[in-house]
């Protein structure tokens, strides 16, 4: 049979293998923690944060025409009533560690650092409004569609200005950028 | 470390190997110092643990401390696991009585089996893992080696075609998977929680041939995931099950994982 060690530091880590383990199953979870965080063995039970896709987002008219030459993945979408025309900015490796920081902890100043990041490479101004979407992919198993867990997040002046989340693609997101005549 | 437990001189070993092999190459082609510092501690660990000294079980404490601080937040479980690991064989190393060694090496045998049950646990409680959407979207979204892996041995059933998740910001997509490999990565999945789970208990309860069982169901797991690197601590610490594993057991752990490394790498 098993016996606590007399030993008092294998004693303490013992009862750290047997505590902490199953509070991090019901606690993780709980603080919106990614199980693949803070030693838990949660491990391959949820998707590992490098899966999480960050995109960058901006009106066409506020993108310089060599951003919108390099613009990469959703370049020209047509969100929701099909009036306004985007282009996305692509995402460095280091803005993208930044956006994995989300799935971390939720600190929500990590998106205005990566908007920070993004708005420095670009040279954009700080009064443009940017939508950074984060995408975690799911599939339905029952029909075999996939789709995305959503969070957009609308950047103008250094603060979120406005952010929605949830199971949708970005086109039915209640969130949209300023119209073209609207941005300074 | 005393010679009087070759077990965990030989668990050490192999730690510090694999740490040494995994931080030597990121550090020089990443330029990153912090990798450099992490192979430079776990060779000095090397070092002084082929020499039975004490100090060179710090040092490798100390590589895998550093591993977990430049890494906070995104610190993956494995890392603060192998950090709990080296903080056992250190106390047992540091003090090398035969009452502490036998009390290391029973909290070790506990985290082996505690990493499988909460594991296990916790891909039942989310559901993501048993419902065989984890593996399906590692095959149809992922670009990494446990990914590529899955495509490689699946392609049998059906080739999937990599998927960019960027897709997934404009609208769902539906996929065209087979019922027949929607079935087998199902059924995969049932099986290795079933494992996770079940197999820890047996070994708890020393069921006939259930440290076998658990061995199988590690190498099988590490086969899946494509994570030598885990896989060789964890194979490590199996071995610690049997009260004096035969030394080519450890070799052939090293062997066995670095050649599945090499490969998939490659």
């Amino acid at each position: 049979m098993f016996h606590l060690p007399e030993d008092p530091r294998l004693r303490l880590l013992t009862v750290l293998l047997l505590v902490w383990p199953p509070l991090h199953a019901v606690l993780i979870p709980a603080l919106g923690i990614s199980t693949w965080r803070l030693g838990g063995w949660g491990m391959y039970a949820t998707p590992n944060p490098t899966e999480i896709q960050v995109a960058v987002i901006a009106r066409d008219c506020v993108l310089p025409p060599r951003l919108i030459d390099r613009a990469v993945g959703i370049r020209g979408l047509v969100l929701g009533d099909g009036s306004f025309g985007y282009g996305a900015l692509p995402v460095d490796a280091a803005a993208h560690e930044r956006a994995r920081d989300l799935s971390a902890l939720r600190w929500e100043p990590d998106v205005l650092a990566l908007n920070a990041r993004v708005r420095r490479t670009h040279g954009l101004d700080e009064r443009h409004s940017l939508a950074i979407a984060i995408t975690q992919p799911r599939i339905r198993t029952a029909t075999h569609t996939a789709f995305g867990l959503t969070s957009v997040f609308i950047v103008a002046d250094g603060s979120i200005t406005q952010r929605d989340h949830g199971v949708a693609s970005l086109a039915y997101f209640d969130a949209r950028l300023p119209a073209c005549d609207a941005a300074p | 470390m005393n010679e009087s437990n070759p077990p965990l001189r030989a668990l050490g070993l192999l730690v510090a190997v694999k740490t040494v092999l995994l931080a030597l190459p990121l550090g020089f082609l990443q330029e990153d110092a912090g990798h450099l510092l992490i192979a430079g501690f776990a060779m000095t660990g090397l070092i002084g643990m082929l020499r039975h000294r004490a100090w060179g079980v710090a040092a490798l404490a100390c590589a895998l401390t550093l591993r977990v601080l430049i890494t906070l937040p995104h610190t993956l479980n494995h890392a603060w696991f192998e950090l709990l690991v080296a903080l056992v064989l250190w106390r047992a190393a540091a003090c090398p009585t035969r009452r502490l060694t036998a009390q290391a090496r029973q909290v070790l045998r506990l985290a082996i089996l505690s990493v499988f049950f909460f594991s296990g646990l916790q891909k039942l409680v989310h559901g993501q893992f048993i419902s065989g959407e984890y593996l399906l979207r590692a095959i149809v979204f992922e670009s990494n080696t446990m990914a590529d892996h899955l495509r490689f041995a699946l392609a049998g059933f059906q080739h999937l075609p990599e998927r960019d998740v960027h897709e997934l910001l404009l609208h769902p997509v539906v996929l065209n998977v087979r019922p027949q490999l929607h079935t087998f990565l199902r059924v995969l999945s049932v099986g290795i929680v079933a494992a996770e789970l079940v197999v820890p208990i047996l070994v708890v309860f020393r069921i006939r041939g259930a440290r076998w069982a658990l061995l199988t169901t590690q190498i099988g797991i590490g086969l899946v995931s494509a994570e030598a690197d885990f896989a060789l601590t964890a194979t490590g610490l199996v071995l610690l099950l049997w009260r004096v594993p035969p030394r080519t057991s450890w070799v052939a752990a090293f062997l066995g994982w670095t050649s599945v490394a090499v490969l998939t790498a490659g």
